[in-house]
């Protein structure tokens, strides 16, 4: 089953070098945006398995990203992943309390992003089954 | 007969009397001729010169009378004073007034009698001169007046004496005043009209060299410095005018030797002369110069500090502050003078307690420093930096706090954090691209490359790699060295974490040839660390290990106890660490060899920042080159007992103590300190410890440090006071805090200060004693010697019942009438061996205390056999604890 990711990042060469990875590597069917403003207007036309998201980006941040897209209605449980640099015990704690099911630390390696994504949403998805079994 | 009535002076008269100083004198010749001179002339058998005390007559001379004083109230005359007139009785046995005078009637039989007043030199009289017969006489006019002459000598006589007297005390005090004049330390003259001396004491001589003949008849101003001669001549005129006013001025003195001495002199003009006093204070002066220069050289020191230094008393009040000081107040100093510097400053609740030095102590180890702010009305608060040290002068405590306004600092550091994480981000984005694409080229995703490529592109993603690591160890080191890295500590079970760091390296082993091979010897093994931490040093040292070792070695980690450590060792198989090299491993960029960092692929960061870390998490951290080759890094990080195992029984009581105490040293002092009480202890380094223990297990004595590894202790005491379980069971605060709260307000039973000396523990330990046994135990000591009974009973606690037994006969009646917990026995009583109680002690344990040693195995219910010479009575006290906790330990298990 291929995995449909939304990609968010400012830095075009990373959204190239990411949806490559993605793509070939992993088989995604991988969308891109290049902000926070441009990923919500994306995910209120499409469906995606899982959205990527980096920390800093000018304008809105990858914080405020999340927060926006759980207060749209059927996006509560969408599988948010940060892909960051930032990645201190502390900013990392700041992510899952936010909602992400996890973190993919910058630099990447691009032969195994495809995986990382998709392990992180298998085990979100098996957590979310066993949390709420009759959702 | 008629007494002498008593004048109307008569007060006045006998102080008259005192003054002259005569009564009971020895005879003197002046008085004397005139009596023999009066007798004679007008043929009397006596004559006297009587004097009227109080209550008598005394004779100061006498002619023809042994008595030397007789009762003034049969005295003649008595009448002559009280009258001061001449009394001339011709006959005394036709006067009504002396006929049945006892002198009259018996001796001296007195028939005549003529007396004449004597007065002292103001007129008063305090005496006669008078004449007596043994027959009726009758004096002629002319003999009468001889006898009035006479009297008046002797008035004349009296005078002269008493001014010889007042002259001779005059010329005593005159020597005196010569003594302190000639011992006098200080100069002291006279000098004249003209300036010129006139006396001078030999203190001259001592202080400028000249003695006072030398200097007597000179002009003062001769010897007096010529700049001070002005200022010398307008004080003398001055004295001159003012009369009688002391004048105080200095002036230079030229010494005989050459020189000056500064004299202070003091003078006043007296009848056109000084009197003149001085002081060499030449020394003084010189000194309070210094003294003075010194107190400005320290305030512009303090002055001109770039910190504001200030200094208060013992309740936190300013005493002094210097200038930057009054700018960061606001105020001058004055102003500030006497005021809390907490009016200034937000400061903890706890300061300042700070370590305490003696006054001339050198500064040791840290100060406290504290980072605040200063609130000052109409200038934006900011921060402020303060460090305190507390001072004891004698007694007396006081604080030194060195403020620094902080701002700067703060922004600084503020503006390199940001630059930090800018860097972070600015470099992590191009390395980001450079390493994706690089990665998705050797990853084969853009078509396969000819190998020669192929090489060069795994080349540049290996050094790619190499600087995303470079970068990370520098973020962390600048986040360890702004003490930015925070520490979660808390019980992590260790073997399971290498187990885990093993785990996750276990790829970069097998990508090098290398496995590893995990040996411990201890089952249980919690340490207090940050896990993520931890982890980190121990992924640190594996990996070097890794990089160091040849493909096909095994690296063995060992983890072992060693005291209150945990002690992790990873041996790798490589060539050791070089001699020369051991000094700087732990260093910042250190690195053995400089070719190494390019063939291993290290940073150079490694070792420093695993020691950071573990030096934070109170670890130890080393190496040692083992001898057959290869290295052995090890990390020592704080043990802590793993909990008992086995279900806890949450109702059954334990005979132990809970100590929620993360300093391992402390720990173990406390813990001995139970144990001394026969009470085992449980350590709780943590709260969620102390937690996870009080859930379990239901403890008689708690202590709990308030600073916990992660948190505060004083949490703990609300949850234990609820906790049914815990009910009643003592709770005692340990603190460190040189102003340690009170117990009553912790709702505690006690608080104990740290360091943990012999009289801080002292009730610890008590209760301790008390909380091991509930009910006091019964104790029978069968012992034939009384003083023995008595020294053992002294040496246990006083809640317990002893009763004594000297012989089997005793002891019987004792176990008859009562149930005993413990029966000590010793063998030699006077009805027998003590051991043939043994099998009439009921449930009792039987501890033997007796002179010698009883051949073969104890048998029995005897539990501890001990020998009065060998054993202490520590020993035999011991041996009862033990028996008595595992009696009641079967009592409750019953």
């Amino acid at each position: 089953m291929s995995l449909r990711v939304l990609l968010v990042d400012d830095e075009e060469h990373l959204r190239r070098i990411a949806r490559v990875s993605l793509e070939r590597v992993g088989g995604c069917a991988v969308q891109t945006a290049d902000g926070g403003e441009s990923a919500l207007a994306v995910l209120a036309e499409h469906s995606f398995d899982v959205v990527l998201l980096d920390v800093m980006m000018p304008g809105m941040d990858g914080l405020s990203t999340l927060a926006r897209i759980r207060e749209r209605p059927g996006l509560a449980s969408l599988p948010v992943i940060f892909v960051t640099a930032k990645i201190t015990p502390p900013e990392v704690a700041r992510y899952l309390a936010a909602g992400a099911v996890g973190v993919v630390e910058k630099p990447f390696d691009p032969m195994r992003l495809s995986a990382q994504v998709q392990a992180l949403v298998a085990a979100a998805a098996s957590a979310s089954a066993g949390v709420k079994p009759h959702s | 007969m008629l007494p002498a009535p008593t004048p109307s002076n008569e007060a006045e008269r006998l102080a008259a009397l005192l003054e002259l100083a005569i009564l009971d004198t020895d005879p003197e010749g002046a008085f004397d001729e005139i009596v023999r001179y009066a007798a004679r002339v007008l043929d009397m058998p006596i004559a006297l010169v009587s004097l009227v005390d109080e209550h008598r007559q005394w004779f100061k001379s006498r002619t023809g009378l042994d008595a030397s004083e007789t009762p003034r109230d049969i005295s003649f005359c008595g009448h002559a004073v009280a009258a001061d007139r001449p009394l001339v009785v011709p006959d005394t046995l036709s006067d009504s007034r002396f006929s049945d005078n006892p002198l009259v009637a018996s001796d001296p039989n007195i028939r005549f009698y003529a007396g004449y007043p004597i007065h002292d030199p103001a007129g008063r009289p305090v005496g006669t001169l008078c004449v007596i017969d043994r027959r009726p006489r009758e004096l002629l006019e002319h003999q009468l007046e001889l006898l009035e002459l006479l009297a008046r000598q002797v008035t004349a006589q009296l005078a002269l004496r008493k001014r010889n007297i007042e002259l001779a005390e005059r010329t005593r005090r005159l020597r005196i005043f010569e003594q302190f004049f000639n011992s006098n330390l200080d100069v002291q003259c006279t000098v004249d009209a003209n300036l010129c001396f006139v006396d001078l004491n030999p203190a001259f001589e001592v202080v400028v060299g000249y003695t006072a003949d030398e200097l007597r008849a000179q002009r003062f101003l001769a010897f007096v410095h010529p700049n001070d001669v002005q200022l010398a001549m307008q004080e003398a005129m001055r004295l001159h005018r003012e009369l009688g006013t002391t004048v105080n001025f200095e002036v230079r003195f030229l010494r005989k030797s050459g020189g000056t001495v500064l004299l202070a002199w003091s003078a006043v003009a007296i009848d056109g002369l000084l009197f003149a006093v001085a002081r060499d204070v030449t020394a003084y002066r010189t000194q309070s110069a210094a003294l003075e220069a010194s107190r400005r050289s320290l305030a512009s020191i303090l002055d001109t500090a770039p910190d504001a230094i200030v200094t208060l008393d013992a309740e936190e009040r300013i005493l002094t502050c210097n200038r930057v000081a009054e700018r960061m107040f606001g105020l001058s100093a004055d102003a500030v003078r006497g005021r809390p510097l907490r009016q200034f400053l937000e400061l903890p609740s706890d300061w300042p307690e700070a370590p305490d030095r003696r006054e001339g102590d050198p500064v040791r180890g840290p100060l406290r420093l504290d980072e605040t702010v200063l609130r000052r009305e109409g200038v934006a608060e900011h921060p402020v930096e303060i460090a305190t040290s507390s001072l004891r002068v004698g007694e007396v405590r006081a604080f030194t706090c060195v403020l620094r306004d902080i701002s700067e600092r703060r922004r600084l550091a503020r503006m390199q954090s940001e630059f930090v994480a800018t860097v972070s981000h600015e470099l992590r984005t191009p390395l980001t691209a450079i390493r994706g694409s690089l990665g998705l080229v050797a990853g084969g995703v853009m078509g396969e490359l000819p190998s020669e490529a192929a090489e060069y592109v795994d080349l540049a993603l290996t050094n790619c790699d190499r600087l995303v690591r470079l970068l990370n160890d520098i973020l962390n080191l600048e986040k360890s060295a702004a003490g930015q890295l925070e520490y979660h500590f808390e019980v992590v079970d260790l073997v399971g974490q290498v187990r885990a760091v093993l785990v996750e390296n276990a790829g970069l082993g097998e990508a090098n040839g290398i496995s590893f091979e995990l040996v411990s010897d201890t089952r249980d093994g919690d340490v207090l660390v940050d896990r993520v931490r931890l982890s980190q040093v121990l992924t640190n040292l594996v990996a070097n290990a890794v990089k160091f070792s040849p493909p096909g070695a095994v690296i063995s980690v060992t983890i072992s106890r060693a005291g209150h450590w945990l002690r992790t060792c990873v041996r790798d198989r490589g060539p050791g660490v070089p001699d020369a090299f051991h000094d700087r491993l732990f260093q910042r960029f250190a690195q053995a060899d400089s070719s190494d960092s390019r063939r291993k692929g290290g940073t150079g960061l490694g070792l420093h920042i695993a020691r950071t870390l573990t030096e934070a998490m109170r670890g130890r951290i080393g190496f040692e080159n083992a001898t057959d080759g290869g290295a052995t890094f090890w990390v020592d990080m704080p043990f802590v007992a793993p909990i008992p195992s086995g279900p806890g029984d949450r109702d059954r009581e334990l005979a132990c103590a809970l100590v929620c105490e993360d300093d391992a040293d402390a720990a173990s002092v406390l813990g001995a300190i139970f144990r001394s009480a026969g009470m085992e202890s449980h350590i709780a380094p943590t709260l969620t410890r102390a937690r996870e223990l009080l859930s379990r297990f239901r403890y008689r004595l708690i202590s709990v440090d308030l600073a916990l590894a992660d948190g505060d202790g004083r949490q703990l005491i609300p949850e234990i006071a609820a906790d049914a379980r815990h009910a009643g069971v003592p709770v005692f605060v340990v603190t460190g805090a040189e102003r340690a709260p009170d117990a009553e307000q912790l709702g505690v039973s006690g608080v104990v200060q740290k360091p943990l000396l012999e009289v801080s523990v002292g009730r610890l330990a008590a209760a301790a004693l008390t909380a091991v046994i509930h009910s006091p135990p019964r104790i029978l000591h069968v012992e034939d010697d009384a003083d023995t009974r008595k020294l053992v009973a002294r040496c246990l606690p006083p809640r317990w019942s002893i009763r004594g037994a000297g012989s089997l006969a005793e002891a019987r009646r004792e176990l008859a009438a009562g149930r005993f917990d413990v029966v000590v026995l010793d063998h030699r009583l006077p009805d027998g061996d003590g051991m043939a109680l043994r099998d009439e002690v009921g449930g009792a344990q039987i501890v033997i205390f007796s002179a010698f040693d009883l051949p073969g195995a104890v048998v029995g219910p005897v539990t501890h056999a001990l020998v009065k010479s060998r054993d202490s009575l520590d020993a035999l006290r011991n041996a009862l604890l033990a028996d008595i906790q595992s009696s009641s330990g079967e009592r409750s298990n019953a």
